[in-house]
C-alpha cells in the first residue's frame, strides 16, 4: 500500500481514531451474523436460531440478527465489514483469561493499543490521545503513552472549588516519578475538557443517541474527535452478553443498544468516519448447540465488525467452517479460522503502525485480513 | 459479567461512608462512647525505621485500617511488638468472643439484614441493596470484630454474586447472611457446599437451569466452569472442557423456587431433571445412586473437586479453615494480592 500517511487528514493532528468496542461476557456470533442459510445451524439451535425471514439478510448464506437492523443500511453502503469464525488461538473458554489474552494480544505485558500508541514516532502525546469511556483502564490501553478514563465530559472536573485543584496540582508538580506525570497529564486532560464543555454538544446530521450508557458514551467520543483535541484511540465496552440462559433476552436489549449506538455515531460523524475506524469485537463465541436453558455455554469463534474508513464493506470476511460435528472444535464449538490479531493488524497498517506491527503483536505471524482491497 | 466488590469499595467508599453513617442518624453520645482511648498521640509521621512497624502491618492487614487509638490500643497488647502482634491475630482470630454491642445495635436498625429469606421478597430491591451496603460500611467502620468483616468481604469476593440478577435482587441479602457470614471463620468445603446450594447462586451461574429432561437437553454450564475456575481450582488449576461439562451434568436438577410467592427461593432437587448416568470429573468417577446427597457429603462432588485444590503446605490451611487463610494473610512475609 501507500504509506499510510497519505491516507491521513482530518484530525487536528493529522492523525486516524481508533475506537475499540468489546462485547464482553462472550457475544455469540452465530446469532450476531446468523448462517441463516445452514440447515446444521437451525438443527442445532431449534429454539433459538435467528430464522431467514426474521434476519436481516446480508448475503445467501448470512442474516443480521433483527435488532441489528440499524446495521443493515451501514453494510450495504459498504462501510461496514464483518469476519465471521474469528477469535484467539488459545482455546481457554474463562472470559477473564480470553479477554486478558485478546486485550494483551497474546502472552505478553501491556495491551496492543497502548503498544500501538507508543510505537507511533512524532506522537503529539495529546493528554487525550487515549480515552477509555468507563470506570477503568481497559487492559488494552494497558502501557498508552497516556490514558484518560472518563464517563462523560460533562462529569469529568473537579467537584470542588478551583483552589483544591491549584493546591493538588501544585503538591504534584514537585513529583519527578511517573506519579507526577500521570497527575500532570490528568490537570492537562481536565483543562482542555473544560474549554471543551463551554459549549453545549449537538450531534449532527439528524442523529439521535439513546440514553445509555453506551450510546452516550460513543456521543462523548464523536465529541472529542470533532473537537480536534488528538484523540487517537477510544475503547468502550458494552457487558453482559454471558447469554447461558434465554439467550433471547440477554441478547435483544444489547443488541439493540449496539445497533443504535453504532448507527447514531455513523450518522453523527458523517465525513469523520473516512478518518474513524471503529472495531467491535469479543473474547470468544458460543457453543454451537444450545443449551437445556434457552442458552448457549462457552464457545470459540465469533464475529467482529469494522466500520469506517477506506473499508471495503458490505462483505463478510473469512472461512466459513461447516457446522458438521466433525469440522467443530472441542465439546461443538465453532472453530477460529481468523486470528483476532490479523483484523486488527490491518487497521493498524492503515493508521501508521506498518513495520511496527511485530512489535504491537510479538510471538505472531501476522497475516492481514484484506479490509480495505 | 459481575460487579467485583473491590470496584464498588473503591467508587463509593468514602462518600459511602459518610452517607451511611448518616442515614441512620446515630446519636453523638454513641460514637464517643465507642471511639475508645483517643488520647492526643502527637502529630502524623511517617515510619523512620527500616523494618517493618508488625503492629501497623497488623492493623493494615486484618482490619479496614487504623482508627484514633487502635495503634496505641494493639500495642498496648503485648510487652513486645511481636507479642502485641501474636494477641491481635489471637484476639481477631475468635470474633464471638469480642464485645461488639455498639456496632451490633447500629446495624439492628438496617431491618431487612435480619428477615428470614421468603420475607426478603417483601421488600423493595433498592432498600435490600442500600441496605446491604450500609451494613457492610458500618461494620467496616464500627466493629471491632475488623478481621471478621475484612474476611467476609473476602469472600464475598471470592464468591461474587451480582445482585442485579433476577432474583437475587432479594435472594442476596440471604447468601451474604446465611452463606458468606455464617461460615466466614468456619471451613472452607462447608462454606464451598453452602455456596453451591445457596439460592441465590443457583439463580446467579444459573444452577437452577442447569438439567437434563430430555435425552437431546444439554446442561447449562455456568456455574460448574466458575465452581472450578473462580471458586475452587484456578483457572490453570489442571481441569479440561470435559471437566466443566461433567460437572454441570452432576448437578443437575437442582434448582430454587421462583414465582409461587410462598415458596420463592426454596431450593430443591428435581429428580426427574438429574442426569443419571455416570461421570467422571477430575479423572474419579461418580456414580450416579444417591447424587442428591452425595453434592453435600464428604464422599460427593465438592469433596471430589477440593481433593484436588492447591495442596502446598502454605495454602493447605484453605482447605479447611477459613481462619487459616486470614493468618496467612497476616504473615509479614505474605504479598497480599
Amino acid at each position: 500500500m501507500a504509506t499510510a500517511k497519505s491516507y491521513i487528514s482530518g484530525n487536528r493532528d493529522g492523525r486516524q481514531s481508533l475506537v475499540v468496542i468489546f462485547l464482553r461476557g462472550g457475544a455469540d456470533g452465530l446469532s450476531l451474523v446468523a448462517p441463516v442459510k445452514d440447515d446444521e445451524y437451525h438443527k442445532a439451535r431449534p429454539r433459538i436460531a435467528v430464522s431467514k425471514d426474521d434476519a436481516v439478510q446480508l448475503d445467501d448464506f448470512f442474516g443480521l440478527y433483527p435488532l441489528l437492523k440499524e446495521l443493515g443500511p451501514i453494510y450495504k453502503d459498504g462501510t461496514l465489514a464483518i469476519v465471521h469464525a474469528v477469535g484467539s488461538e488459545d482455546n481457554t473458554r474463562s472470559h477473564f483469561d480470553a479477554q486478558d489474552l485478546m486485550e494483551h494480544g497474546g502472552i505478553v505485558a501491556g495491551g496492543w493499543l497502548g503498544r500501538f500508541l507508543r510505537s507511533r514516532t512524532g506522537s503529539t502525546s495529546s493528554e487525550l490521545a487515549a480515552v477509555a469511556v468507563g470506570k477503568e483502564l481497559p487492559e488494552c490501553l494497558r502501557g498508552a503513552p497516556s490514558a484518560t478514563v472518563l464517563q462523560s465530559l460533562d462529569e469529568f472536573s473537579w467537584p470542588a472549588s478551583g483552589s483544591m485543584a491549584r493546591e493538588l496540582e501544585r503538591l504534584y508538580a514537585a513529583e519527578q516519578d511517573a506519579l507526577g506525570q500521570a497527575a500532570r497529564n490528568t490537570f492537562d486532560a481536565l483543562r482542555r475538557i473544560e474549554s471543551l464543555r463551554s459549549t453545549p454538544y449537538r450531534p449532527e446530521h439528524g442523529a439521535e443517541y439513546e440514553n445509555d450508557d453506551f450510546a452516550r458514551g460513543l456521543m462523548q467520543v464523536a465529541r472529542l474527535i470533532k473537537a480536534r483535541v488528538g484523540l487517537e484511540a477510544a475503547s468502550i465496552d458494552l457487558g453482559g452478553w454471558d447469554s447461558h440462559f434465554v439467550q433471547q433476552s440477554i441478547m435483544d436489549p444489547l443488541t439493540v443498544r449496539l445497533s443504535k449506538g453504532l448507527a447514531a455515531f455513523h450518522r453523527d460523524m458523517g465525513r469523520e468516519m473516512d478518518t474513524t475506524t471503529v472495531v467491535v469485537m469479543t473474547e470468544f463465541g458460543r457453543r454451537v448447540s444450545e443449551n437445556a436453558s434457552f442458552g448457549t455455554d462457552h464457545g470459540r469463534g465469533s464475529v467482529m465488525f469494522v466500520l469506517g474508513g477506506g473499508i471495503h464493506g458490505g462483505r463478510v470476511l473469512g472461512r466459513w467452517p461447516s457446522l458438521k460435528s466433525d469440522s467443530l472444535e472441542g465439546p461443538g464449538d465453532l472453530p477460529v479460522t481468523t486470528n483476532y490479531r490479523n483484523v486488527l493488524a490491518s487497521i493498524l497498517a492503515r493508521g501508521g503502525a506498518g513495520e511496527q506491527l511485530d512489535a504491537i503483536f510479538p510471538g505472531f505471524s501476522i497475516d492481514p485480513v484484506a479490509l480495505y482491497a | 459479567m459481575r460487579i467485583s466488590r473491590r470496584r464498588l469499595l473503591q467508587v463509593g467508599s468514602g462518600a459511602a461512608i459518610v452517607a451511611a453513617a448518616g442515614c441512620v442518624q446515630l446519636p453523638d453520645a454513641l460514637f464517643l462512647n465507642f471511639s475508645g482511648d483517643t488520647a492526643d498521640s502527637g502529630p502524623f509521621a511517617p515510619p523512620s525505621a527500616k523494618s517493618i512497624d508488625l503492629i501497623v502491618h497488623a492493623i493494615n492487614r486484618l482490619s479496614f485500617g487504623p482508627r484514633p487509638g487502635d495503634y496505641e490500643r494493639v500495642q498496648g497488647l503485648g510487652e513486645s511488638d511481636q507479642e502485641a502482634f501474636d494477641a491481635y491475630v489471637e484476639e481477631q482470630l475468635a470474633p464471638e468472643k469480642i464485645d461488639d454491642r455498639v456496632c451490633g445495635s447500629v446495624v439492628r436498625r438496617l431491618e431487612s439484614l435480619n428477615q428470614p429469606l421468603g420475607e426478603l421478597f417483601e421488600y423493595q430491591e433498592r432498600l435490600l441493596l442500600s441496605e446491604m451496603v450500609r451494613g457492610a460500611m458500618l461494620r467496616a467502620v464500627l466493629s471491632k470484630r475488623q478481621l471478621f468483616e475484612v474476611m467476609v468481604q473476602f469472600w464475598t469476593d471470592h464468591f461474587n454474586i451480582d445482585p442485579s440478577k433476577g432474583d437475587c435482587k432479594w435472594l442476596k441479602a440471604g447468601d451474604d447472611r446465611d452463606v458468606i457470614r455464617k461460615h466466614t471463620m468456619g471451613t472452607f468445603p462447608e462454606l464451598l457446599r453452602a455456596s453451591a446450594l445457596s439460592p441465590a447462586m443457583l439463580w446467579y451461574l444459573d444452577g437452577r437451569e442447569n438439567r437434563k429432561q430430555k435425552d437431546d437437553d444439554k446442561p447449562n454450564e455456568n456455574y460448574a466452569r466458575e465452581l472450578l475456575e473462580l471458586h475452587t481450582l484456578g483457572v490453570h488449576g489442571g481441569y479440561t472442557q470435559r471437566d466443566v461439562m461433567e460437572v454441570a451434568r452432576c448437578l443437575t436438577g437442582w434448582t430454587v423456587r421462583s414465582g409461587e410467592w410462598l415458596q420463592k427461593g426454596n431450593v430443591e432437587f428435581k429428580p426427574r431433571r438429574h442426569d443419571d448416568g455416570p461421570k467422571e470429573v477430575l479423572g474419579q468417577r461418580i456414580d450416579a445412586a444417591s447424587l442428591r446427597q452425595k453434592v453435600g457429603d464428604d464422599q460427593g462432588l465438592m469433596a471430589h473437586v477440593l481433593g484436588r485444590c492447591p495442596t502446598s503446605q502454605e495454602v493447605e490451611s484453605y482447605h479447611d479453615s477459613c481462619a487459616g487463610l486470614a493468618l496467612m494473610l497476616a504473615s509479614p512475609g505474605f504479598q497480599r494480592f
